[in-house]
């Protein structure tokens, strides 16, 4: 067992260990929301377009943190500005908003010449994380974790009949915005882990194989909090011995996970009701 | 009477496509009134801005003398059917303890109070054995009687519906309809946006006829006329027909 070994040894296995946990954990809750809202696409828009936001930060000579987060925020509310007041719809303007911000933020890395190199921005290097990093991470688990468990019943209402929610005086507005910040906050969390290309894999995926295992909300974001920390697990454990880049094998360790849940689920899954089928005839 | 919706010139429009047009409506309080028009006339432009769900172009709405927003956590609102994403994963029982968070406030969490109420207008419905059933395993008229559940846990006074009966089972419309008659007789007011005219005359205290604008309102004995009914359907044969012969 070279991998628990070195684990003891090597601290910044630890770091990566710790913060990838994390980074499983609140993807999987913002994801189940993401998920039930129908916003899989505002994810993967928001995740690509917090890359200029770094790139200029690196100009500026600040934390990548704050550009990042900036230009998440911008991002959500350009998508929703150009849907709510144009014809275009939603899928249009994330396609537009996610493309250009994309392409800005290669020609800005490129042109700055970060320490960071492309490549680990958008595919992840979990062994680089640094104790910053990993603060950082903390803070967002927490923040992200606080704010859920505190509003869960108005996030469940907005997300489950908006209607209602508005009639009886909830902003769902407000409530759309924040939960845009708190997906900006996971994005750039999720960064160091699955690179900007795939933080989308980990909101989405592990939140839709826990969609498929239970009936209820709290259920759904446990389970996606622990499928999302296991591919995490898996991703560091792979890079780490096979010297290869985190992101996608997260990336494809949940999408395992999702395949089995798809055939084997119980409830929901598709091999089930055909065995029960073939019983019959 | 005490007023319980009152409703000044009110105009509504979709991007320049005016939906209704200076809407002018008083309602007095414990009824059990009937939205009624044909489709597109605007009878859900009429109450999605009564709630405030769609900006007014102008007009002014009232609500037991009050404006809408300090009133709102004693409205109940059930939806059309089709709003609502029937495989999100939420249990029966979890549905109609919502009725009661707008009294609960920010901060605090249903209870066993709460769990108490919740189950008590469950069995009102005859639906306390599907509990624990995920709301998209129910048939649709159950799934009506589920929400009309959700509403009487909020025992709000006041409740609109937009086409409960549209697609349901003919038990779970009369359960449903033996309910909104209890709560009119308890002095709430109950607005339902109706599509069927021969069940008019059972069902309705009170008519609101709707078509781009009101028609007329009033008791049911006074507007319920083939003149009226002509001029809100703009379809004098197929509109008798409709309404069983009880007018000719
Ligand atoms: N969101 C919207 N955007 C644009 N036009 C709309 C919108 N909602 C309704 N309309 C238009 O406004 C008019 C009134 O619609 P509304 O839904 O209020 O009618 P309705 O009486 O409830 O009809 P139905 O019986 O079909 O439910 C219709 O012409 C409709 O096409
Ligand atoms: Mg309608």
């Amino acid at each position: 067992m070279s991998f628990l070994n070195d684990l003891l040894f090597y601290d910044y296995l630890q770091k990566a260990l710790i913060t990838s946990i994390m980074v499983g954990i609140i993807s999987g809750v913002i994801g189940s929301f993401i998920v039930l809202r129908g916003m899989s696409l505002m994810g993967d828009a928001i995740s690509h377009a917090v890359l200029p936001g770094i790139a200029i930060s690196y100009m500026l000579g600040i934390s990548y943190f704050y550009g990042a987060v900036v230009a998440g925020v911008i991002a959500a509310v350009g998508i929703g500005g150009i849907s709510q007041n144009s014809r275009i719809k939603t899928d249009a303007s994330i396609g537009i908003v996610f493309s250009t911000a994309l392409a800005l933020g290669i020609i800005l890395i490129t042109k700055a010449q970060s320490a960071t190199d492309l490549t680990q921005i958008l595919f992840g290097n979990v062994l680089h994380v640094r104790t910053s990093d990993m603060w950082i991470t903390a803070g967002v688990s927490l923040l992200v974790i606080i704010i859920i468990v505190v509003f869960y019943k108005e996030l469940l209402i907005a997300t489950f009949d908006e209607t209602m929610a508005r009639v009886y005086g909830l902003n769902t507005r407000f409530i759309h915005y924040g939960l845009m910040v708190l997906l900006t906050l996971v994005a750039v969390a999720s960064l160091q882990t699955v690179g900007v290309i795939l933080v989308v894999s980990l909101l989405i995926t592990p939140a839709s194989t826990a969609y498929l295992l239970t009936n209820r909300l709290s259920i759904m974001i446990v389970l996606s909090s622990i499928f999302g920390a296991s591919a995490a697990v898996v991703g560091i454990y792979y890079s780490y011995m096979h010297d290869l880049p985190s992101g996608p094998i997260i990336a494809i360790a949940s999408a395992i996970l999702f395949v089995l849940v798809l055939i084997f689920s119980p409830r929901q899954g598709v091999l089930w009701p055909k065995l029960r089928k073939m019983k019959k005839s | 009477m005490e007023q319980s919706l009152d409703v000044k010139d009110l105009t509504v429009s979709y991007s320049n496509k005016i939906a209704i047009k200076n809407f002018d409506v008083s309602v007095d309080s414990g009824k059990l009134i009937g939205i009624i028009g044909p489709n597109g006339s605007g009878k859900s432009t009429f109450v999605k801005s009564v709630l405030d769900l769609v900006p007014k172009d102008s007009g002014e709405v009232q609500i037991f003398g009050k404006s809408i927003d300090k009133i709102r956590k004693n409205i109940a609102y059930i939806p059309q059917r089709s709003h609502i994403d029937w495989n999100f994963p939420i249990l029966v029982k979890d549905t109609v303890i919502q009725g009661t968070y707008p009294k609960l406030g920010l901060f605090s969490r249903p209870k066993e109070k709460e769990k108490k109420i919740a189950m008590e207008a469950l069995k009102k419905v005859g639906m306390e054995e599907f509990a624990d059933k995920q709301i998209g395993e129910l048939s649709g008229g159950q799934q009506q009687r589920v929400f009309v559940a959700r509403s009487l846990s909020q025992n709000a006074d006041i409740l609109f519906m937009d086409e409960p009966f549209v697609g349901i089972d003919i038990h779970s419309e009369e359960v449903i309809i033996k309910i909104l008659k209890e709560l009119r007789d308890q002095g709430k007011t109950l607005f339902v946006i109706h599509h069927d005219l021969t069940k008019v005359e059972d069902y309705f205290d009170d008519l609101i006829l709707v078509n781009g604008g009101l028609v007329a309102a009033g008791p049911v004995a006074e507007v319920f006329t083939p003149d009226l009914m002509e001029k809100t359907f703009n379809a004098p044969l197929a509109v008798l027909e409709n309404m069983g012969g009880k007018l000719s």
